[in-house]
């Protein structure tokens, strides 16, 4: 042993927290070497002189102002750390939470590296495929929701499709009129204040879109150029049943019509 | 915070009873409610706290208050200790830990973005936050030599100076050093062999060598 080696184990030394073999090698080393065997007294002063460390004296009202403290609640308050570490101990340390997150993500792993999974690419790329699209993706297939692609004649819910209602123009620009005056005098919807009954025709309308408040036609008759061109026309559908017809649903003078093709 | 009248009847005893019990049975009393047992671990440990903290930062004032702080956690965390861990090892990891974070702040307001950076700025000779105040003579229980004992201990760095200070100081054994400094045995074995031969160094025209 050297004085190299030695250093580092004075301290154990001196705590006799060496092993027999590592003890009386370094004690032998001490022996001769006149560097070391100071060392070692120094070492043991300087442990003695570390208690002689002078000791502070906490305040005489340091346990009355804690407890004031904890009385008055303001210091109760939990830190940040404290209030995530609270909030995740428990499903830390419950079993149940732990056995669920792992068969997650063993589900999860197996989705990922099964070819027959749900979320493998190939699946991946079919969903994305038969996603629905916009009607302005469409082009020569009427693909879109509540529309057939066979090649049989089918029938469309106008209503379905919030169709507002065709008219002729000037009829619109009546009908607008006499909503907007209504609207004013009945400013709130099924206010039955004037002691009339309910009137669908004075209540507020409220166009959702442009081509809403833009309806040539809004009675309650439709044409065959309003839908065309709203639904087909402008969407570039094509085929051989691009003039549909309509249909009313029943005998009554209805919103609800079909379009035969 | 509820009477010794909320604590339930096995647990109720006579304030002369809660000196004989051991910190862990006292901390359950105080998990249960009892003022009393929050008031025997306080008038226990506020000392040691108090100068455990003031070991590491040299500033009573600031001292008192992570004491106080430190209390207060084990008050708000009572419900969470458990008996199978000392009640010692773990008031002194939450001071450790409220220390670290003062000092880190104390960095930070220096510009300075480590504690390691520090102490390669100060060129190891370690950080110290020396305290303007002087100290009250009935604090002073040593005497000078007390005195240059404690400056030796603020410039050592920090990461010696928390071990040994908890290790030669405060008398816990290694395993607890390492379990509050969150490092391994042969860690700790080496800082505060480091520590204490720095200290030697440091405090070599103080030592008696004739008395050993």
């Amino acid at each position: 042993m050297n004085c190299r080696s030695a250093e580092p184990l004075l301290s154990a030394f001196l705590e006799d927290d060496l092993s027999q073999k590592e003890r009386r090698s370094l004690e032998a080393h001490i022996l001769a070497c006149r560097r070391c065997s100071l060392a070692v007294r120094e070492l043991r002063a300087t442990l003695e002189l570390v208690q002689t460390v002078p000791y502070y004296e906490t305040s005489p009202h340091f346990e009355e102002d804690l407890l004031a403290r904890i009385r008055s609640g303001e210091a109760l308050r939990p830190t940040v750390v404290e209030w995530l570490r609270g909030l995740l101990e428990p499903a830390r340390l419950r079993p149940l939470f732990l056995a669920g997150a792992g068969a997650c993500a063993v589900w999860i792993g197996v989705m990922l590296t099964n070819p027959n999974g749900v979320l493998h690419g190939a699946n991946l790329a079919r969903v994305r495929d038969s996603s629905p699209r916009t009607t302005a993706q469409v082009s020569g297939q009427p693909v879109a929701a509540g529309l057939s692609t066979s090649k049989e004649p089918s029938k469309v819910d106008i209503a379905s499709l919030s169709v507002p209602s065709a008219g002729s123009g000037t009829a619109a620009a009546e009908r607008q009129r006499s909503v907007q005056a209504a609207s004013r005098t009945s400013p709130s919807r099924g206010s039955t204040s004037s002691g009339d009954a309910l009137d669908e025709s004075a209540w507020p309308v409220s166009p959702t879109t442009q081509q809403d408040a833009a309806v040539p036609n809004p009675g309650s008759r439709y044409d065959d150029q309003y839908i065309t061109d709203q639904f087909f026309l402008e969407k570039d559908f094509g085929g051989s049943n691009n003039n549909p017809t309509i249909t009313p649903v029943s005998d009554h003078a209805s919103d609800d019509v079909f379009i035969t093709f | 915070m509820n009477t010794e009248s909320d604590v339930p009847e096995p647990l109720r005893l006579k304030k002369l009873d809660l000196a004989e019990l051991s910190d862990e049975d006292v901390m359950e009393r105080c998990a249960m409610g009892s003022e009393a047992a929050f008031r025997a671990l306080v008038q226990r440990y506020r000392t040691r706290i108090m100068n455990l903290v003031c070991r590491f930062i040299n500033d009573r004032d600031r001292a008192e208050e992570i004491s106080q702080e430190v209390f207060l956690r084990v008050f708000r965390n009572r419900e969470r200790y458990r008996k199978s861990g000392k009640f010692s090892t773990w008031i002194f990891t939450i001071a450790v830990n409220l220390t670290k974070n003062e000092i880190r702040s104390r960095v930070r307001h220096r510009g300075t973005f480590s504690l390691d950076a520090m102490d390669e700025d100060s060129g190891g000779q370690g950080v110290s936050f020396p305290d303007s105040k002087p100290l009250p003579d009935e604090d002073l229980n040593a005497n000078e030599i007390g005195r240059k004992v404690a400056e030796a201990l603020h410039k050592i760095p920090a990461r010696y100076r928390e071990a040994v200070v908890l290790r030669d100081v405060e008398g816990l054994s290694y395993e607890e050093v390492g379990q509050i400094l969150r490092i391994p045995g042969g860690t700790v074995r080496s800082r505060i062999n480091r520590a204490r031969l720095m200290l030697k160094e440091r405090l070599k025209p103080y030592l008696s060598l004739e008395d050993v």
